[in-house]
């Protein structure tokens, strides 16, 4: 019975929103208004019966109902209530079910969003976003059915694979990662409507940058966060391996970030209108691949899921998106004349059109490294691996160089300018750049590449810093406000945006440090100690004192105590562990760590082993990488600033400040 | 738009040839390549077997554990084997378990042939092993015809060995 | 403009390619002092000390013998850190707890300890595993691909960039001078058609700036 129901919900959603993308077609072709009143309504009708199926099935997961095939195959009884809610996307059938709930919100928003004054966009948009429904409606109530009715209905469940339940981030990861995945459906459609009526209004594009800002925000917390996941539980010490499934969830995320940078200038001057689109449409296209690559079994990951029918069709869905697009910028991107010119030489267009350049680079690279053992499968019948050590060298200058532009570019005034002008904007920063290289000299760092991103990161720090507060001080200066109210009234007024985009920025450049030092600063060593003995690391001794026990229903755990003195002070005692869960046959290991604002003090227990009293350690002292963390935390509040801020505010604020460049010259 | 073609549609096609790829098979480059020449300790701790000393005769090299199913499942269709093709030198390599837990198994269950312990893994990794069971079949001459991965029942061992034994 | 321009960038450039050539140089050259030869031996140890499967397949070992635990345990994970463990998903040796993954790196060590250097360690792995055990493909063959592409993507897109933010010829110069909006006037038209809503806030703001026609 609470099958059928949530199989009607499923079934009532894909009706919606394949008439609802009919509708909306049909209202753009015709150019019928009537057509797209009934469109809007199918697409609140998707958005309500697939969210209340996502309801449901949470309601069916916290009541044991059993008779639902994916709660029979995920739930148990004794779970605790987070780890049942949770469970939602634990589990395949169950993660694309959630897929299309996010979907639900995402379309009902920008639905509603969507205005009169956007044109025939509006119901173009609305055909793509219930296409795309559509398809996650058919998965859902076909290959992916998580509504399936159980015909013995078992008393219990076997409960989420153990490996889930062991950190709270099962919680947040995946709802931030499908947030930005989903949620580029909405830019996707944006730009395919903005193809299809062969017109870039600037109403459009506004919407165009809102509806990316969301998802970017929600994806660059999801990927660190999925670094932070491993760093916390895998046990190796290091936040990030360029697994296939890792590395999918950064490409999207690369060409939204040039896509946001693009549109800047789109938004300014009407240039690269056709590029920016074609960036929002790789960004959406790069999401269905990542989430292809995840579920279709055929990639080497620590994520996959098991083979089944789902990865064939995700892949006939990408083909045929992918076909749709190449076709509409084939035939349609022409219209999208510029309304002016690039500027050249030493400019700020210049440098936007570097980092873009840089962006696209970066994900070619990730990508034709992730993909590149299949292309040699194919021709030699060899498998082979692209592993860490080719992503690092490789990604490594790229972001180097990236980190440089980030610089360099807000350094550099709009248009064109003297040589003296320019040298009064791009030397200064040097000297904070070289106090940055001094203090990594001094401190002991010796890789090239992390002195090479340091001293541009000094660089990058100065300017960020004062591009960001210079509406502050000329306002302070000029009409003598005290800060409070330059503050409050400029940068978090109509300025807010572009505060934002400097905001973010820092918590780039902070991430850039954090990572270059962690990765080539990191010390470690391995070590067995018998119980009483210490070890001495760095600034740390290091003493077994004992082993304690630890029983779940689902694992058995041994829980080495090892007391920590920093120098002459005791600190808290940290606690690696050995798991031994009942369906595995190797015990897997949770590291223990004491995170630090200079360093994190990193241990991870080998073996321990209670019949001769001994635990083989890896010890490990992982420098700034709390600041990554504290880095993803900036970068998202910037995206979320710019979300939130006045669009009509910013406008007005940019063409002040053309007027006023232009009346300068 | 035939720049965008010919990025995005070779990708596709590539990965649509490779479903149904099992990325964990991975091919033996050992094949119709001698036998790795590494030292084995015997079970009982006394002695040891180099491989090369094997020349001669067939050989059955099958990795095996105390704690693998199907390897115990195997047991009684390796052991039948060795009494049926005496020409042949069945032996066996532990991995990843202990002498005690082997020779206890064995004991109980009896066996045709000898086992050897493979404490450090130089055995294990020279022969490209990844888990249990896995049986490689040599020939007289010492070359690796066939890496068999999964428990061997009496027929497709009689078939390995044939090619083995030419 | 150009040529400063130009001279930064292709300097950028060298330095981008001198860099990692440096870092590899660097890593190549190990010293072997005095005293560690005096406990060591000379770095050609008798073969008989060696594994006879290993003599097989590498020969004798080409590399030097580390002076030092510390230097020995600095290329078991380096050269850990090049080979995929076979039993995990996807991980370096280095970085795995696995039974397997544990014996190859005694078996790494094994190695290191007695002079084979990284390229031979490698070999022995791969004659067992195949390609698939480096998880840094040798650069030979196809493989050239993979390391080859993204430079060609990065020269055209750096071709690209300076293609465009090249300074045009006077004659195009002219024509797109004349064709810009000359300020307070054209300006406003333009951002007036682009959203008629905001003509009177650019009206004001004109007025207040003093850049009223």
């Amino acid at each position: 019975m609470s099958a059928s129901i949530g199989r009607g919900l499923v079934l009532l959603s894909l009706l919606f929103a394949s008439a609802g993308a009919v509708a909306a077609f049909a209202a753009f072709l015709k150019k019928r208004a009537d057509l797209t009143t009934i469109a809007v309504r199918a697409s609140y009708g998707f958005a309500a019966s697939m969210f209340l199926a996502n309801i449901w099935m949470v309601v069916g997961l916290l009541r044991n109902d059993f008779s639902i095939s994916y709660v029979a195959q995920v739930g148990s009884i004794d779970l605790p209530v987070w780890v049942k809610i949770v469970s939602l996307w634990s589990s395949l059938e169950g993660s694309i079910l959630f897929w299309g709930g996010v979907l639900a919100v995402y379309v009902a928003i920008a639905t509603r969003a969507m205005t009169d004054a956007h044109g025939w966009a509006r119901p173009a948009a609305i055909g793509v976003w219930l296409a795309c429904a559509t398809f996650f409606g058919f998965l859902i109530a076909g290959p992916a059915q998580p509504f399936g009715t159980v015909v013995d209905v078992p008393t219990d469940g076997p409960g989420p694979n153990p490996l889930l339940q062991n950190h709270v981030l099962m919680a947040i990861h995946p709802p931030f990662l499908y947030g930005g995945y989903v949620g580029m459906t909405i830019p996707f459609g944006l730009a395919l409507a903005a193809l299809m009526t062969g017109k870039l209004s600037p109403t459009l594009l506004g919407t165009i940058r809102t509806s990316l800002l969301a998802p970017w925000s929600f994806l660059t917390a999801a990927v660190v966060l999925g670094g932070w996941w491993a760093y916390e539980v895998l046990g190796w010490g290091g936040y990030w391996a360029w697994d296939p499934v890792e590395n999918a969830s950064l490409l999207p995320w690369l060409t939204a970030t040039a896509a946001l940078h693009s549109a800047i200038l789109t938004e300014r001057r009407g240039v690269l209108k056709g590029w920016t689109m074609s960036m929002v449409i790789a960004s959406f296209l790069l999401t269905i691949l990542g989430t292809f690559m995840t579920r279709s079994g055929i990639f080497n990951s620590v994520h996959s899921f098991t083979q089944s029918a789902i990865g064939p069709t995700i892949l006939v869905f990408l083909g045929i998106s992918t076909l749709v697009s190449v076709l509409l910028l084939g035939f349609r991107v022409d219209l999208l004349k510029p309304d002016a010119e690039l500027d050249r030489g030493a400019s700020r267009d210049t440098a936007f059109l570097a980092q873009n350049m840089l962006f696209v680079l970066f994900t070619f690279t990730v990508l034709i490294g992730t993909v590149f053992p299949l292309v040699v499968e194919a021709v030699r019948n060899v498998q082979m691996s692209v592993g860490r050590p080719y992503f690092d060298r490789m990604t490594v200058p790229i972001g180097a160089f990236l980190l440089f532009v980030l610089g360099v570019g807000p350094a550099l005034p709009w248009g064109s300018s003297t040589t003296a002008e320019l040298k009064r904007r791009l030397l200064p920063p040097l000297a904070l750049a070289s106090v940055f290289l001094a203090i990594a000299l001094g401190t002991g760092v010796r890789s090239p590449w992390t002195l090479v991103t340091l001293f541009f990161a000094g660089y990058a720090a100065h300017v960020t810093l004062f591009e960001a507060f210079r509406p502050l001080r000329t306002r302070m200066k000029f009409r003598t406000d005290g800060f409070v109210k330059a503050f409050s009234q400029d940068l978090f007024g109509p300025g807010l945006r572009r505060f934002a985009a400097y905001v973010a920025h820092a918590g780039v450049v902070i991430a850039f440090i954090a990572i270059a030092v962690s990765s080539t600063n990191s010390t470690s060593m391995e070590h067995t100690l018998k119980q009483g003995e210490s070890v001495t690391f760095g600034a740390y001794t290091l003493t077994f004192e004992g082993i304690e026990n630890l029983e779940e229903p689902h694992r058995t755990s041994l829980i080495a105590r090892i007391g920590v003195k920093k120098g002459d002070t005791v600190l808290e005692p940290l606690r690696p562990m050995m798991n031994q869960y009942r369906s595995q046959r190797e015990s897997i290991g949770t590291p223990a760590v004491r995170t630090g604002l200079v360093e994190d003090l990193y241990l991870s227990a080998m073996n321990i082993d209670v019949n001769s009293g001994t635990v083989g350690l890896l010890i490990m002292v992982n420098p700034l990488v709390s600041w990554l963390w504290i880095a993803t935390v900036i970068m998202t509040m910037g995206g979320l600033m710019a979300l939130f801020s006045s669009r009509r505010g910013a406008q007005v604020v940019e063409a002040a400040r053309d007027l006023q460049t232009e009346a300068a010259r | 738009m035939a720049a965008g073609l010919a990025v995005t549609f070779p990708l596709l096609a590539l990965l649509l040839l490779n479903i149904g790829r099992n990325p964990s098979a991975i091919n033996s480059p050992l094949i119709q390549k001698p036998a790795p020449d590494v030292r084995l300790k015997n079970l009982a701790g006394q002695g040891s077997l180099q491989i090369s000393s094997l020349r001669g005769r067939p050989a059955v090299v099958n990795f095996w554990a105390t704690w693998c199913i199907p390897c115990i499942q195997e047991h009684a269709a390796l052991t039948r084997a060795a009494r049926v093709y005496p020409d042949v030198t069945f032996l066996g390599v532990v991995y990843e378990d202990t002498a005690e837990n082997a020779a206890a198994f064995l004991a109980q269950r009896g066996s045709a042939y000898n086992s050897y312990t493979d404490d450090d893994g130089k055995a294990a990794i020279a022969f490209g092993v990844y888990g249990v069971p896995e049986t490689f079949f040599i020939d007289a001459k010492g070359t690796i015809i066939e890496k068999y991965v999964g428990p061997l029942d009496d027929e497709l061992i009689r078939e390995r060995l044939a090619a083995a034994r030419k | 403009m150009k040529n400063e321009l130009r001279t930064v960038l292709y300097a950028a450039l060298t330095l981008g390619l001198l860099l990692p050539a440096g870092g590899a140089l660097a890593q190549e050259t190990q010293k072997l002092s005095p005293e560690v030869i005096a406990v060591l031996g000379e770095p050609d140890a008798p073969l008989n000390a060696l594994d006879a499967d290993v003599v097989a397949v590498l020969g004798s070992p080409a590399g030097v013998v580390p002076g030092s635990a510390d230097a020995v345990g600095a290329l078991v994970a380096d050269i850990g850190s090049k080979l995929r463990c076979p039993v995990c998903q996807g991980v370096a040796i280095s970085d795995s707890p696995a039974g397997m993954a544990v014996k190859m790196r005694g078996q790494v060590k094994d190695l290191v300890t007695k002079g084979y250097n990284e390229e031979q360690i490698l070999t022995y792995f791969e004659r067992s595993y195949g390609e698939f055990v480096r998880l840094e493909p040798p650069m030979r063959g196809l493989n050239l691909l993979v390391w080859l592409l993204p430079v060609v993507v990065l020269l055209a897109g750096a071709g690209l960039v300076i293609m465009k933010a090249r300074r045009p010829t006077t004659a195009t110069v002219a024509v797109s001078v004349s064709e810009r909006a000359a300020p307070g006037e054209g300006g406003s038209v333009k951002a007036a058609e682009v959203d008629p809503a905001l003509a009177k806030y650019l009206e004001r703001i004109r007025r207040d700036s003093g850049t009223a026609s």
